[in-house]
């Protein structure tokens, strides 16, 4: 019973640590995967529009080259145009892409690039000089308009991924203050569990201390009351039967020392009304003298002392030894009449004797 | 007492496999680098480089060629390279100089390769449709009044540089009615035969010189419509762009590559790429097939220097 009560208390209190956390392993990952999303979907574009600008740079230096004769491969030209063109896929699959003031840069940049691959293209196939200038001519213009509108975006890109940023810092400070509340909660509630719990072992425990206590002292009537039901109720049921016993034991044992003392007065009192019937025709006797006088005086003091112990002997109330001579005891008629006080802290009342009690 | 345990070690458990799981989940960026930094190549093979002209748009055209690329490094086990020259001159060059081994060049081109370098020619391509030659055509707007090649005197006329079509066919046919010379100054010269065609359509040429091919593209558009052009002379017929090799490894190239593009169309893989290539497959192709552009050379005779085409740096033959 008391196992499946630890089991009960202490089961949904780790099931409410490991909740905890998981939702915070859960939370933690969110912060995370939003830091992820700014990486990809911020510093990735910086990088790509940083990219899409140095490309279309060299595109221009390219092109100069060309007309000047000084290349006269068109590889590298096409590959950094398609470069180019792939860049600015890229940029638009974002969802930063779609957002106002990002997404009117960009659509011009788009909106010119096919131009720009249509110039270039006439342009590298142009076999007559003067026509080749022209288209040349044409496609720098574009080449630097298009330079010129990846300037603002990054810086537009950046602007945003750093508040972006700032928020989640915020956020994710928040996070670690409210976690660290829940887990300060969670530990408190523990705590207050743990003493909850020690109390349910604690208590029942001192009371049967306080009741053996008490059967140390001849409290036979002394019992132990334990509501709850488990090992505690059935141990202090247990003890209360041990001391029902004990209880019995000493009330036949004082019923019998009853009946001794009954019989002892009976006796006594016969043995002490016929000494007093022979003192007293000493004490008639004419001429008698004191020192007679001093002895009968004596006999009967000492009978009436006899009388007074065997009437007390018919008041026993429990058996108190004292110490008559070394090695033997003796009983303490003063103590045994008296009535055992109960005390539930097991100690014994002031003035009490502490003799030994059987 | 024993079952509480059992029960905080199973939940403690389950707690370290969470974490450990989360740990999991963190992004390897250095793997990522590492699979960049290893990825395979051909080794220390020599490359083949494949020479190109520009044509319409050369972009597509390297996209068509790249796809081409590809698949002969597969069966070579060497990279191709794609090397595309600003014009026939810088093709020269590269044919002089080593540059490339190969090139998909147009007739005239390939005939001043061949004569010129030694240059064999190996495959030419088979278009859809089962096109693998084509004719220079001379052509005006329908509703134009010019009738003949007479009637081109003093006309403004679009034609492509360095190309059997846009070049030496109407250069021939103006020179042997004696009108070259009253016509060359009015002669706007452009990189592509859609170009050319385009100038005529704007009104800004009175007639124009092209190839049949990209002529009847244009020509089922604007039937669509209700306009058309007129072909006033059209050339014999001349093989489409061909492979050309290099006169050094012209033998090596016949027996490794002109084999592996003639039985393209047997395998899937090669019909995939033939796909993307734009063409059905490969024909064997020879010297002689150039005839008609040898014939419009000869009939040239001394107006051969007009044509804006650089002596040869070195004469193999």
């Amino acid at each position: 019973m008391l196992r499946r009560k630890l089991l009960l208390i202490f089961g949904p209190l780790v099931l409410l640590l490991i909740a905890t956390a998981a939702g915070a392993i859960w939370l933690l990952e969110d912060v995370l995967q939003d830091i992820r999303q700014i990486d990809e979907q911020a510093w990735v574009i910086v990088e790509q529009v940083n990219d899409l600008s140095i490309t279309v740079n060299s595109i221009e230096t390219k092109l100069y080259e060309l007309h000047s004769g000084r290349q006269k491969h068109l590889d590298d030209l096409i590959e950094q145009v398609n470069d180019c063109q792939n860049l600015v896929e890229q940029i638009s699959r974002s969802p930063l892409a779609a957002q106002t003031g990002f997404a009117g840069i960009f659509n011009g940049i788009r909106w010119r690039m096919p131009q720009f691959v249509r110039q270039l293209g006439a342009m590298a196939t142009a076999q007559d000089r003067a026509l080749a200038q022209e288209h040349l001519d044409r496609v720098l213009d574009t080449a630097v308009e298009l330079r010129q509108a990846t300037l603002p975006l990054s810086q537009l890109v950046r602007q945003r991924a750093h508040t972006k940023q700032e928020s989640l810092v915020t956020r994710f400070r928040w996070l670690v203050l409210g976690l660290s509340m829940a887990f300060l909660m969670e530990i408190n509630i523990a705590m207050l569990v743990l003493i909850w719990t020690a109390g349910l072992v604690l208590h029942p425990v001192d009371r049967l201390l306080s009741a053996s206590r008490a059967l140390t002292r001849g409290e036979f009537d002394h019992r132990v009351r334990i509501e709850a039901k488990g090992e505690f109720r059935e141990l202090a049921d247990a003890f209360n039967g041990m001391a029902g016993q004990l209880q019995e034991t000493e009330k036949r044992r004082m019923e019998i020392l009853g009946q001794i003392a009954l019989t002892l007065n009976h006796e006594l009192n016969n043995a002490m009304a016929v000494i007093e019937l022979k003192i007293e025709p000493l004490l008639r006797q004419p001429g008698a003298s004191p020192v007679v006088h001093q002895s009968c005086g004596q006999i009967r003091a000492n009978l009436a002392r006899m009388a007074r112990t065997v009437e007390s002997l018919k008041h026993v109330r429990r058996i108190v030894l004292t110490d008559y001579a070394q090695g033997l005891k003796m009983l303490d008629l003063e103590q045994s009449v008296r009535p055992a006080e109960q005390h539930t802290d097991g100690k014994p009342a002031p003035g009490e004797d502490t003799g030994d009690v059987i | 007492m024993r079952i509480f345990r059992l029960i905080l070690a199973i939940c403690l458990t389950a707690l370290a496999v969470c974490v450990l799981l989360w740990l999991l989940r963190v992004p390897r960026y250095y793997q990522a680098q590492e699979h960049q930094a290893t990825e395979p190549a051909h080794g220390d093979a020599v490359p083949l480089h494949l020479g190109l002209i520009p044509e319409r748009d050369i972009f597509t055209q390297r996209q068509r060629h790249l796809a081409l690329a590809d698949y002969l490094a597969r069966y070579l086990h060497r990279p191709v390279v794609l090397v595309t020259a600003v014009s026939y001159q810088g093709m020269s060059d590269d044919f002089a100089e080593g540059r490339i081994d190969a090139a998909f060049v147009g007739s005239f081109v390939a005939t001043l390769v061949m004569d010129r370098y030694g240059g064999q020619v190996l495959v030419k391509p088979e278009l859809p449709g089962g096109i693998s030659t084509y004719h220079g055509v001379i052509f005006v707007p329908a509703e134009s009044e010019i009738q003949t090649i007479e009637d081109l005197k003093g006309c403004r006329l679009a034609m492509v540089r360095t190309t059997t079509a846009g070049d030496l066919f109407p250069r021939c046919q103006l020179l042997s009615r004696s009108l070259w010379s009253s016509v060359e100054p009015r002669v706007t010269w452009f990189g592509t035969h859609d170009d050319a065609i385009a100038e005529v359509l704007a009104g800004r040429a009175d007639a124009g010189a092209a190839k049949d091919n990209r002529l009847t593209e244009v020509e089922n558009d604007l039937h669509r419509q209700g306009r058309g052009l007129r072909h006033i002379a059209t050339s014999k017929a001349v093989p489409e762009n061909a492979l050309v090799a290099r006169r050094e490894v012209a033998d090596e190239l016949r027996r490794t590559l002109q084999p592996l593009l003639l039985q393209m169309n047997s395998q899937a893989d090669g019909r995939a790429t033939l796909e993307k290539f734009g063409a059905v497959r490969f024909l064997a192709c020879e010297a002689g097939e150039y005839a008609a552009v040898h014939e419009m050379i000869e009939q040239l005779g001394p107006a051969w220097d007009q044509i804006n085409v650089r002596p040869a740096a070195s004469q193999p033959r």
